[in-house]
């Protein structure tokens, strides 16, 4: 018996462990044990008057910024402390740890009151409702519009841009004398280099998705076309279109003739272009210090053939559960955006400013540089399918180089992975919600009516095929209303007279009786059979 | 001599009077703390936390207490560990399979309620102003008001907003801005000396039902509440258009729209997670691929660990091998340094372009393995590191058994003529594998879940051609998990669904493990030999 108790135990421990490996996120948000943010904090500051007691601060600013901008930051602190006896507590946090630290700490309220992050990380923390809109006032105006756009989510503002990146063409100018104006250009002269023995690789590139997207773009290729209203829509996947598949083809050749590597890595062509064994090299502003002190001549260019590379925005955010919103949005617009504070985050950054009279006045050739090889660019999308955007792209090209599938089976394969991230599971049912369906199987009371997802109502080709039809279904006498909806969700639905998005269509039982629906796709009329 | 002799009774020793006020002192230094603890956690709503935290608690003091319980004094922190890092981790995981917490449920219902509820909009009859507070020595507040036509105004809490001009009685004169440097009884403050009443923003200024409130450091509005919540039905309603919404699995969504508010809470669902799982294009997928490469790869890990650590054992324990422990020491040496750095590392040397062991093998034998594209040398790469990373415990393992099996038997086989394979076939292994029998399970169980190592050195690639998700040759069922709920799967990180998956994992290496265990017999033959 006790062998058998040990024998669990030992199972109970050896899950553990693996439940640690999965479960460690979940956990961690239990941790820190603070009292509920609400209740304590509203009495302190107001007990302390500002003018009595300058000791004290009035209030205190949390600020969670990374290691290269804090010291921008403490300086501006130091002053708002004299000024207005505000104290601003900047906490160094890794930049690409921002984002986790704080969704585990904002909930709890125990988060700071303002964070940088890149703009592509924006829309989870909107979807998660950790952050604040915020309202830049008359500073609104000098900010570039695409940096704000970047920060826009449903029509509202939830960032305040710094900095734009994006990768630029860098070249050798030992080994590049003409800058080449199409893509086959820039191949044909690496080639010939390389068949001089005087460089390893036509081209160097991090990795052959994100940094090559201006190849991508010049091809023709897209990721997410974009509706009417310009924002990036996740239903029009361009991964497999025609000019990605040429894009591929093109890339695959040249890897196919040695001009370019297949599994080269950032390290690897950043150490291939500063040995002078690289005549172009496609990098971001985190590489552009590594290249100064390598000595190598290296010019910089927008890219051939006019490709759009993809930018991404930096900016501050505002915590939603902060008790200093508008404290910290005054900071922000008064003490942030002013021209000395953006152009040191400007300079200690090695990216271009978001800030108009900051940009403006860049005299920096390598930013100004960056600049106009982003002045094209398209932001990057935020949306979350681009987790799975990243990963089967970067699939699809690597099945290619390995000679494995060709371009156009490869970005198929791809596109469909995607799409079916994005589409959701129930594409294509088409159903009755209505005040009906708590009898008809899909839930109890209130509950387990309106539901355009439940399986118990949803409706079938008629055998003529022609129509969609349901039921019937057993419903007590009594008022009832529905409408049709597709796919499973409320997002198309079709009401009075087949009107999208019409009225409620009405239905009364005088007795007990039963009721099948038909459902005409040409029209979009529902029938309501009455026995 | 009658039958009343009593039995000398074990005296019981009487405690150190000293030992015992030390006792006390620390369980009570450890009662305030975990009664601390549980307060917090209650008020911070934690109360599953709570709850366990305070089974700890009592079953510490009832130990320590007790004098029946004297015997679990030794046990009762692993105890606890076992409770709070073990027991509860799981219960919790358990939990949470059963809920949506992920991105855009991350909130509790309180937590997303409160947002939402935060949420303001501007009617259309709604003014909206520039504004600069005064603030009263009392500390009540004025606000000079301007609309964007450009009237002015004064606002005080409770009274309709007055049209007021700066000269006016009472009103300083306008600066550059057209804003009055003074008004009587009232100090002039500036935007961010304002900001920092942390009250400002909800004070209510003007008559009731057109009260104006600070919404940014430039703009006062009319503003009213967006959503009014219905705790009776669980919905909200919008106050702008009369739309309602109701709760759907955490997700508040109209019925006739079908938009939803962001965000979303934290809301159990039932078995949703397990049926996603089941119906997901992941269990279409390649998933018995990657089941089968499951079970090849912790077979052969613990084979050639074994076998290898064995086999450098065995040589050490040659008495006369020179520079034993030099040697020893030295093959010691990949099992004190953190796996991590080592996978990096060996990743770095199998390189392609760079490495130098492509480098080596292109020398000597002008083949350069494609390590991260072939799946076949993908695979034997990852063998290749574990084996580095394996050997050196069993070799550990292994010496010391190696001691444990009496030299006689031995003497005895050489006398019966056998020669050293015999000996080796017929006493060293059997006896030895009877010693770390259950090791060499532990060591298969650790190796089907070896997330770090999969993760780290190629991330489970290279892909599968054609396969419905995203998934590698190199792929073992954690890792293609993780991919799915947390990084490719596309929908964010999906806390719920991850719980789920790993309680489906739990049942597959639980049957594993018990199937080995029956089938090895493994506890009866080790307990026949103690």
């Amino acid at each position: 018996m006790f062998r058998k108790l040990y024998l669990v135990l030992s199972l109970l421990v050896a899950v553990s462990m693996l439940l640690a490996a999965c479960g460690g996120g979940a956990t961690a948000t239990t941790a820190p044990e603070q009292p509920a943010a609400t209740e304590a904090p509203a009495e302190a500051p107001t007990a302390v008057p500002a003018t009595e007691a300058p000791a004290e601060p009035a209030a205190t600013l949390v600020m969670w910024v990374d290691a290269t901008k804090a010291p921008v930051f403490k300086q501006v602190a130091d002053e708002f402390l004299a000024k207005y006896n505000v104290k601003v507590d900047i906490q160094v946090t890794d930049f690409g740890q921002i984002r986790d630290k704080f969704q585990t700490a904002a909930p709890t309220g125990n988060g700071p009151d303002i964070i940088i992050v890149p703009h592509d990380q924006a829309g989870v923390l909107v979807a998660n409702g950790l952050v604040a809109p915020l309202d830049l006032g008359d500073k609104k105006a000098s900010f570039l519009q695409p940096a704000l756009d970047a920060f826009t989510i449903d029509g509202k503002l939830y960032g305040m841009p710094y900095a734009v990146e994006n990768v630029a063409l860098f070249y050798n100018k030992d080994l590049v004398t003409d800058l080449p104006k199409t893509w086959e250009d820039l191949m044909a002269a690496g080639k010939k280099l390389q068949d001089d023995g005087k460089a390893t690789y036509c081209l160097g590139f991090g990795s052959p998705d994100y940094h090559l997207y201006s190849l991508y773009t010049s091809f023709g290729g897209y990721i997410f076309g974009k509706d009417a209203q310009g924002n990036y829509n996740p239903q029009d996947v361009g991964l497999d279109n025609e000019g990605f598949i040429k894009a591929v083809q093109f890339l695959d050749d040249n890897v196919k003739n040695g001009c370019l590597s297949s599994t080269i890595d950032g390290n690897t062509a950043l150490k291939l272009f500063t040995d002078g064994k690289e005549p172009f090299f496609i990098t971001g502003p985190w590489d552009l210090d590594a290249i100064k002190t390598a000595k190598v001549p290296y010019g910089m260019s927008t890219f051939p053939s006019n490709g759009a590379p993809f930018s991404g925005v930096q900016g501050f955010m505002l915590n939603a559960k902060s008790q200093n919103l508008l404290l910290a949005q005054s900071f922000l617009t008064e003490y942030i955006a002013t021209d000395d504070v953006m152009s040191q985050l400007q300079t200690g950054g090695n990216r271009p400013s978001a800030y108009k009279p900051v940009f403006d006045k860049i005299s920096d050739p390598d930013l100004l540089a960056f600049g106009q090889a982003g002045a094209n660019s398209q932001p990057m999308p935020a949306i979350p399918a681009m987790g799975a955007v990243w990963a089967n792209w970067g699939t699809a090209i690597t099945l290619v180089f390995q000679g494995k599938q060709a371009p156009d089976a490869a970005l198929q394969d791809a596109a469909k992975k995607i799409r079916d991230v994005i589409a959701n599971p129930l594409t294509g049912m088409v159903n009755v919600p209505g005040s009906y369906q708590n009898q008809a199987g899909c839930g109890d009371g209130d509950a387990g009516n309106w539901k355009p997802d439940c399986a118990a109502t949803a409706m079938q080709k008629s055998d003529d095929g022609k129509s969609y039809v349901s039921g019937p279904f057993k419903l007590k006498a009594g008022d009832y209303e529905v409408k049709v909806a597709l796919d499973g969700t409320w997002t198309t639905n079709y009401g009075v007279d087949g009107k999208a998005g019409g009225d409620n269509i009405k239905f009364s039982l005088t007795a007990d009786g039963e009721v099948s629906f038909s459902y005409d796709p040409e029209t979009h009329i529902l029938t309501v059979t009455i026995k | 001599m009658t039958a009343n002799n009593p039995v000398p009774q074990p005296k019981k020793q009487a405690e150190n009077p000293f030992s015992v006020l030390l006792r006390l002192f620390f369980l009570l230094v450890f009662d305030l703390g975990s009664g601390w603890f549980i307060v917090q956690a209650v008020q911070s709503g934690y109360l599953q936390l709570a709850a366990v935290v305070g089974v700890v608690f009592l079953l510490v003091n009832l130990v320590l207490l007790l004098p029946q319980a004297y015997a679990y004094r030794w046990m009762v922190t692993g105890l606890s560990f076992l409770v709070l890092f073990t027991i509860y981790p799981m219960l919790f995981t358990i939990y949470i399979a059963f809920t949506n917490y992920g991105d855009g449920h991350l909130l509790t219902q309180q937590q997303a309620l409160a947002v939402i509820e935060k949420e303001t909009y501007l009617p259309k009859t709604g003014k909206s102003y520039k504004w600069t507070a005064f603030k009263a020595a009392d500390n009540s507040y004025a606000l000079w008001l301007i609309d964007p036509d450009g009237n002015t105004y004064l606002g005080k809490v409770g009274s309709a907003l007055v049209p007021a001009k700066p000269g006016d009685p009472g009103i300083g004169q306008a600066d550059s801005n057209g804003i009055p440097t003074s008004i009587d009884g009232f100090t002039r403050l500036n935007p961010i000396l304002a900001a920092t009443d942390k009250e400002l923003p909800n004070i209510k200024f003007g008559e009731a039902g057109k009260t104006i409130q600070i919404r940014s450091p430039s703009e006062a509005a009319e503003l009213k509440p967006r959503y009014a919540y219905d705790p009776a039905a669980n919905t909200l309603t919008d106050q702008e258009n009369g739309e309602v919404y109701n709760d759907v699995n955490g997700t508040y969504t109209s019925r006739t729209s079908g938009k939803a508010i962001v965000p979303g809470y934290r809301a159990v669902i039932g078995f949703q997670n397990f049926v996603n799982f089941v119906q997901s294009p992941a269990l279409r997928g390649p998933l018995v691929q990657i089941l089968v490469w499951n079970f090849v790869f912790p077979t052969l890990s613990v084979l050639s660990t074994f076998s290898l650590g064995l086999a450098i054992a065995l040589m050490f324990n040659d008495k006369d091998f020179p520079l034993k422990k030099v040697f020893r020491t030295l093959l010691l040496i990949p099992y004190t340094i953190p796996s991590v750095i080592t996978v990096l590392i060996w990743r770095g040397m199998m390189n392609p372009d760079l490495g130098i062991i492509n480098h080596l093998t292109k020398t000597w034998f002008g083949f350069s393995p494609p390590w991260f594209s072939e799946p076949i040398w993908a695979q034997a790469g990852v063998l290749l590191v574990n084996l580095w990373l394996g050997y050196p415990y069993f070799m550990l393992i292994t010496s010391g058994a190696l001691q444990s099996i009496p030299a006689d038997l031995y003497e005895a086989a050489k006398i019966d003529g056998a020669n050293s394979w015999q000996a080796f076939r017929n006493i060293t292994l059997p006896l030895l594998l009877v010693a770390v029998g259950p090791l060499l399970i532990a060591s298969y169980v650790y190796n089907f879940n070896n997330f770090g190592l999969i993760y780290l050195f190629i991330n489970g690639g290279p892909p599968i051609v054609g396969a419905t998700t995203q998934a590698g040759h190199t792929d073992i069922l954690i890792s293609y998990v993780y991919n799915l709920a947390f990084a490719s799967g596309g929908r964010g990180v999906q806390y719920g669904l991850a719980s789920a998956i790993s309680i489906i994992v739990f049942f597959i290496v639980g049957t594993i493990t018990l199937v080995q265990f029956r089938f090895t017999n493994m506890w009866e033959e080790v307990s026949k030999n103690v």
